[in-house]
């Protein structure tokens, strides 16, 4: 099989004809605008659609570890020693 | 053929690329698309000096997908061949990829065996579980590791050094943008392109770095990852289920697993060779050939100096036979039963080598038959012993059924 590029030599070839194919790519006709314009709309939405979905994750996250953290304290505060100490602290600054 | 690269930002990063490109391209019968997906229009201006490829200006980034699919749209060859803008080919890499892709028409895609910047092996085709869970092969082991130096079909390969015939392409209408921005569109290409009838093949020979740390990860990353791949098995629930779940330890022995069922689980044939005399040995490849030829998997050890694998861009050498028939040579008994696995449907054990003397016990308890050869064995006696070999298979392969 041949592996050469079907419709005209290429570019790495030919620095001329690399010249006229990025002018009719980056010019393009109107319908060639407007599919890019569609592409890049399409993309834009994505990117929003995405971050969205990110900005979710994040906050599910963000409250299931303050959840966690909720907890912990609870239980920390609800150890005899830590109840202890915040007495002892509470007699010492009633003293003062 | 038609060269896609993608830069987002960095466009010093693809200069490196394009020169090794270059040197690995015929002159004449490539034409690079370099998508400037994104771009600031500073970046853009260093891309604008080479006049050697074709400039594709997006004002946005199009993604992975959105931005590949851009540049296939206006690419003119036969062969799209994708690579990272942080990647670099070795200089026959490109005609290792045409040569596998000839080779069957079916063939759809072929993708390299790519190797980091620290010198380790980063991929050697890819494997895929039920879940979607992906990993590559090779991960990690020395580049001049001789694993995994054999052609064969793959669940995927990285779109980093991908190669994709026309009509495949075409067929499959290139990469679901719904992967966006990156990741997973890869494994959904190669998925769709077995649902179109083509195979998915992965070529040692073509040999690509990959700049890029592969250790970097970060939140986002992850999320993508996670993201995508629940993409991946919301579309392909149907076909990810045959490859089974992910085990809880993913070790060398489970993806071995994985590869030899992305090969069709054809029957598997140990091959020892060690101290027979050179003649014997020709005989032995000749044997090994054949038997690949019948659609075995074949994984010979061989320590001897000659069976060294050497490869060459024209594929003459035995080593290229052998890679071609997806034989896998290797140097080492225990490294092979300890990283393979002992499921095999047969063995044959050569000459001296002291494995010939002890009995191989599969994962289910039972014994693998072995047939063994002495080192008084003439050819006669070497070819009886073979012959034997495919009734001891068909007999004692657990799929059941016969070689294809």
């Amino acid at each position: 099989m041949n592996d050469a590029v079907q419709r005209e030599p290429a570019a790495g070839g030919s620095e001329a004809l690399s010249r006229i194919r990025r002018l009719e790519v980056e010019q393009g006709t109107p319908s060639a605008r407007a599919a890019q314009t569609e592409r890049e709309l399409r993309s834009a939405k994505a990117e929003i659609e995405v971050k969205d979905e990110y900005v979710t994750s994040l906050e599910a996250e963000l409250e299931e570890t303050l959840a966690f953290l909720r907890d912990k304290t609870a239980y920390i505060e609800s150890l005899p020693s830590v109840r202890l100490k915040v007495w002892m602290k509470s007699l010492v600054h009633r003293s003062k | 053929m038609s060269i896609c690269i993608l830069v987002l930002s960095d466009p010093t990063l693809v200069l490196g690329c394009l020169g090794s490109l270059a040197a690995a391209s015929r002159s004449g019968e490539t034409e690079t698309i370099v998508v400037a997906n994104g771009m600031s229009e500073s970046a853009r201006r260093v891309l604008e000096e080479h006049e050697d490829i074709v400039l594709v200006r997006s004002g946005t980034n199009l993604g992975f997908a959105g931005g590949n699919n851009l540049a296939g749209e206006i690419a003119r060859g036969r062969y799209l061949f994708f690579v990272n803008d942080d990647s670099t080919v070795t200089a026959d890499c490109m005609t290792q990829l045409l040569s596998t892709a000839d080779r069957d028409p079916a063939i759809g895609a072929v993708g390299c065996r790519i190797l980091s910047a620290d010198g380790s092996l980063q991929e050697a085709g890819s494997v895929l579980w039920s879940d979607g869970w992906a990993e590559h092969v090779g991960l990690g082991l020395p580049a001049d590791t001789r694993r995994y130096s054999y052609v064969r079909d793959v669940d995927y390969v990285s779109a980093n050094g991908l190669m994709v015939t026309r009509s495949a392409w075409n067929a499959v209408g290139g990469f679901d943008e719904r992967y966006f921005p990156a990741y997973y569109e890869d494994v959904d290409l190669c998925m769709a392109l077995r649902q179109h009838g083509f195979r998915v093949v992965y070529e040692p020979r073509a040999r690509l770095y990959h700049l890029e740390s592969q250790s970097t990860t970060s939140r986002y990353h992850n999320f993508l990852m996670t993201r995508n791949r629940q993409q991946l098995v919301d579309k392909w629930k149907g076909e990810l289920a045959p490859l089974g779940d992910r085990p809880e330890h993913i070790d060398a022995s489970a993806i071995e697993r994985s590869i030899h069922r992305a090969r069709g689980s054809p029957p598997r044939l140990l091959m020892v060779m060690q101290g027979e005399a050179r003649d014997t040995r020709v005989f032995l490849w000749g044997a090994v050939e054949t038997l690949a030829a019948l659609g075995w998997a074949v994984t010979v050890v061989s320590q001897a100096a000659d069976d060294e694998p050497e490869f060459r861009p024209d594929r003459s050498t035995r080593a290229d036979r052998m890679a071609d028939a997806g034989v896998d040579v290797r140097a080492d008994v225990d490294e092979v039963l300890a990283t393979t696995g002992t499921d095999w449907d047969a063995a044959v054990m050569a000459a001296t080598t002291r494995w010939r003397r002890l009995p191989i016990t599969r994962t289910d308890g039972t014994e693998v038959p072995i047939v063994r050869l002495s080192p008084e064995e003439g050819d006669a006696g070497i070819r009886s012993a073979l012959s034997t070999i495919a009734v001891v298979v068909n007999d004692a392969s657990p799929s059941g059924r016969p070689p294809q």
